[in-house]
């Protein structure tokens, strides 16, 4: 009885960091809408998936700290509390980052140019942060390292993108033409894209025992 | 070997590198690499090579072969009836005891086998010293309890006042207990009388002590001692503890080994056990999952 208990607590926090994974998904979608899509999303929307991210975050530390002390979990099960506690301090700087890009989007009075250079370098590093994302969850989900290994790599890509966007910064800190707001989405991206490697790397503790360094 | 040059024998970095080399994790090392070199030889406390016990016509332990590393806390853990407690007792012969045991295979201790023609059992015993679950001093004065056993090994009488100290001392009694002495020691507590048969133990220096649950009937706080006076003495001798509770076996030990059903199922160094066991039938045990 007192372990289908503990199993069953396990297998909570496993669902409440799933969950997690789909709302920072859907958050991420969402707010890169904004800008791409020209479709009205609603800030406060996301303001409210973030606050539930951080009611579940609290529940998945209240529960680690009480398997921890009443259930002294040993071998995989430690892991997977520890492991827990990480994925899901990541996921919530993952929905605030994207609550950061969010707010920029109100500053962000000028006619977005989605032809010109930066905007199109942004896509590129959205598109990869998106399929990061997604990885990163379905990693998780499916307890796939491979999977994991995998996504962690196009991190390296939004890293040189980003990079990209920092060269063609005019050196006079802004040319006419020139908008600086996808360069601030951009640090934003890159930032997400370094806790979903996060992630990568916190399965592959979980599942093999490996502490492998992902995010470079 | 006294406690001296067991301790002044190797380096901590020695050991070491000496666990790496044979790697504890192998079970079967004998099988696939018999050919030791006499200096790993001489670092082994206890070497155990194709032990089989039969109660009966039961078979208790099956084909174990298990390397004890000097100066090392070894945990033996399984579920009630694996035969952990068995294979503790073999190593002092303990088994003899019991009238339908059999036993085959090699027990060495510090490369003499145990269960050779000519051992002396009683000299073994003084050699392979044991620490019951449930503390047995003599109904005798706490002094009489640790002179006891110097004295029938033919210790002179000057001698043993000085042992006497040494040996509560060694076992972290010494300070509760030097001004009453001559009580009994059934007057003292549950936690001090086992620290006192530790104390009778090391009083006959011993290269090896067993511990057979010494904590099972201890509050946390005498554990907790029993548990530190454990990690004090490894410096000077090898100790192989029997335990139920997963997380002292974590604790306090070095390298341990997991028994299911009279076989030893895996063994290596404890963190290892712990974190990351091979085995998933270790796993579901020290998880609590099943046995």
């Amino acid at each position: 009885m007192m372990r289908s208990n503990y199993d069953s607590e396990l297998t909570k926090m496993r669902e409440d960091i799933i969950l997690m994974s789909r709302i920072s998904t859907n958050m991420f979608e969402q707010c890169m809408r904004l800008f791409f899509d020209e479709r009205a999303v609603s800030i406060q929307n996301l303001e409210e998936m973030k606050k539930q991210q951080e009611v579940i975050e609290k529940e998945i530390e209240r529960t680690a700290a009480k398997l921890i002390t009443l259930q002294q979990p040993v071998a995989k099960d430690t892991r997977e509390i520890i492991c827990a506690v990480l994925i899901a301090a990541d996921w919530m700087k993952i929905s605030s980052h994207i609550t950061d890009i969010s707010d920029i989007s109100v500053l962000c009075t000028e006619k977005i140019e989605l032809d010109s250079e930066e905007w199109k370098m942004l896509r590129l590093i959205k598109d990869a942060a998106e399929k990061m994302l997604n990885g990163a969850a379905e990693a998780y989900r499916t307890r796939n390292t491979d999977k994991a290994l995998f996504t962690a790599e196009t991190d390296d890509e939004i890293d040189r993108t980003l990079w990209k966007m920092w060269n063609n910064f005019p050196e006079s800190g802004g040319g006419s033409s020139f908008s600086f707001y996808p360069l601030m989405i951009a640090e934003h991206i890159e930032r997400i894209g370094d806790h979903a490697a996060n992630i990568c790397e916190e399965i592959m503790y979980l599942e093999k025992y490996e502490q492998v360094r992902l995010n470079n | 070997m006294n406690a001296t040059e067991s301790k002044n024998a190797f380096s901590y970095e020695d050991t070491l590198s000496f666990e790496n080399a044979i790697g504890f994790e192998n079970k079967y090392l004998y099988e696939q690499d018999p050919a030791f070199s006499p200096e790993m030889n001489r670092k082994k406390a206890i070497e155990v090579k194709d032990l089989n016990l039969w109660y009966g016509g039961n078979q208790a332990l099956k084909k174990i072969y298990l390397d004890i590393p000097k100066n090392k806390i070894f945990s033996l853990i399984g579920p009630s009836g694996c035969g952990k407690s068995t294979f503790l007792r073999t190593m002092n012969r303990m088994n003899d005891m019991i009238s339908n045991c059999r036993i085959e295979g090699k027990v060495c201790v510090d490369g003499e086998n145990i269960y050779g023609k000519g051992i002396d059992v009683t000299g073994l015993r003084k050699r392979v010293g044991m620490v019951f679950q449930k503390a047995n001093p003599f109904p005798m004065s706490i002094y009489e309890n640790i002179a006891y056993g110097p004295k029938i090994h033919g210790v002179s009488k000057k001698e043993i006042p000085g042992i006497v100290e040494e040996s509560l001392r060694c076992a972290a009694l010494w300070d509760e207990v030097k001004d009453r002495l001559k009580e009994p020691a059934l007057s003292l507590s549950g936690g001090q009388q086992q620290r006192l048969c530790i104390a009778r133990t090391l009083a006959v220096k011993p290269e090896v002590i067993l511990f057979d649950e010494p904590c099972s009937a201890l509050d946390p706080i005498s554990t907790g001692k029993i548990e530190e006076l454990m990690a004090e003495l490894k410096k000077d001798y090898t100790i192989v503890i029997v335990t139920h509770n997963m997380h002292q076996a974590a604790r306090i030990s070095d390298c341990a080994a997991f028994f299911l059903s009279g076989e030893l199922i895996e063994t290596g160094k404890t963190a290892q056990i712990f974190e990351n066991p091979q085995d998933k039938r270790t796993e579901g045990y020290i998880t609590g999952r099943f046995g």
